[in-house]
C-alpha cells in the first residue's frame, strides 16, 4: 500500500515536472521565435516539440499527461468559451501523440520496448514520424473543430516543419550540453 | 530479471539511455575511411616521438596523390582532428599533430575495443 502510494506521486511529479518543462519552453519560444510565428499555435522553429519527444522517450505517459496539462494551461484564457471542446482536443493530441507513436514505433519494430537498443538512427527516425503525426492529429481536430481560416493541406506543413526542427534543435541542444559536461568531468578528473 | 517500480528510477535510465544516444547523434564531423587512414599514419607517426610533417604526409603516395592528401589534411585540421605545429628556428616545416578531440576518439577506440574483449560471447 505504502509502495503504491509512492509511486502514485513520484507518477504525478512527473507529470507536474514535465507540465512545467512544457509551459517554460513554451513561452521561451514565444521569446525567442515569435518572429517564425506563421499562425497562432504554428511557429516555424518550435522548440517544446523537442521536449514533447524528450518527456515522453523519458517518463512515458505521465510525461504526456504532464504536456496536456502544460497545454491547457497555456490555452487556459479560450476555456468556458465556445472554443472549449478545441482547447480540450488540443490538448490530448498535444500529449498523447507523441505517445502514441512511441507505441506504434514498439509494436511496428522501428523501436524496441523501453528504449532498448535504440539507435541515434531510430531516434531521427521518431523524431521526424512524430513532427508529422502532430502536424496531421492537429490540423485534423482543427478541422473537425471547424477552426477559422484553416486550410490543412497549406497549414500542416509549416508546424510539421516547426515540430521538426524544434525537436531537432532540442536533442542537439542536449547534446552540446552533455558534451559540455562530460568535458568538463574529464577535465576535473585528469 | 527484476522489474523496477518506481517511477522515477525508471525515467531516469530511459533519461540514461536517451543521453546515450543523443550523445551518439551525427554531428557533421565524422571522418570517412580515407580521412582515419590519414589520421592513423599521422598519429602513429607522433606517438613514436616522430611527428610527420605536412611534406612528409602529402608523400603517403599509398594514401592517395598529393592534392588528395593536402585536401584531406585540410578537412582533418577543419573537423579539429589535426593542429600544426612550427619548429623552432625553422618555420618552413610544419609539423602535424593530434588534437585533444583526436586524443579523445582514439580513447574511445581503445574503450570499445576493450569491451568487445571482456564480453562474454553469446
Amino acid at each position: 500500500m505504502m509502495q503504491s502510494t509512492k509511486n502514485a506521486l513520484q507518477t504525478a511529479a512527473l507529470a507536474l515536472i514535465s507540465a512545467v518543462f512544457f509551459v517554460v519552453f513554451f513561452q521561451l519560444n514565444l521569446a525567442f521565435f515569435s518572429a517564425f510565428e506563421y499562425r497562432e499555435g504554428v511557429n516555424w522553429v518550435f522548440l517544446p516539440a523537442g521536449f514533447r519527444v524528450i518527456l515522453v522517450l523519458i517518463a512515458g505517459v505521465p510525461g504526456s499527461v504532464g504536456i496536456m496539462l502544460g497545454t491547457w494551461f497555456i490555452d487556459r484564457a479560450a476555456m468556458g468559451s465556445d472554443l472549449t471542446g478545441m482547447v480540450l482536443t488540443n490538448g490530448l493530441v498535444s500529449g498523447f501523440t507523441p505517445w502514441l507513436v512511441l507505441k506504434f514505433s514498439e509494436r511496428w519494430g522501428v523501436m524496441g520496448p523501453r528504449l532498448l537498443r535504440l539507435t541515434r538512427q531510430q531516434l531521427l527516425n521518431f523524431t521526424l514520424m512524430y513532427a508529422a503525426a502532430n502536424a496531421l492529429a492537429h490540423h485534423v481536430s482543427w478541422w473537425l473543430f471547424k477552426r477559422a481560416d484553416l486550410n490543412v493541406w497549406v497549414d500542416v506543413w509549416p508546424m510539421f516543419v516547426g515540430d521538426a526542427i524544434g525537436a531537432l534543435l532540442m536533442l542537439y541542444g542536449f547534446k552540446f550540453i552533455l558534451n559540455k559536461a562530460l568535458r568538463k568531468q574529464q577535465a576535473i578528473e585528469s | 530479471m527484476e522489474k523496477i517500480n518506481s517511477p522515477f528510477a525508471a525515467a531516469y535510465l530511459r533519461f540514461l539511455q536517451l543521453a546515450r544516444v543523443i550523445q551518439a547523434l551525427p554531428a557533421g564531423m565524422e571522418m570517412d575511411a580515407n580521412e582515419s587512414a590519414l589520421l592513423e599514419a599521422v598519429v602513429l607517426r607522433w606517438y613514436e616521438n616522430a611527428p610527420m610533417t605536412v611534406r612528409e604526409a602529402i608523400a603517403l603516395t599509398e594514401l592517395g596523390s598529393p592534392a588528395t592528401l593536402h585536401k584531406r589534411i585540410t578537412r582533418l585540421r577543419q573537423k579539429e582532428m589535426l593542429n600544426t605545429l612550427n619548429q623552432e628556428g625553422d618555420r618552413r616545416a610544419k609539423f602535424l599533430i593530434p588534437t585533444e578531440r583526436t586524443l579523445n576518439y582514439f580513447s574511445h577506440l581503445g574503450q570499445s575495443m576493450q569491451l568487445v574483449q571482456t564480453q562474454p560471447c553469446a
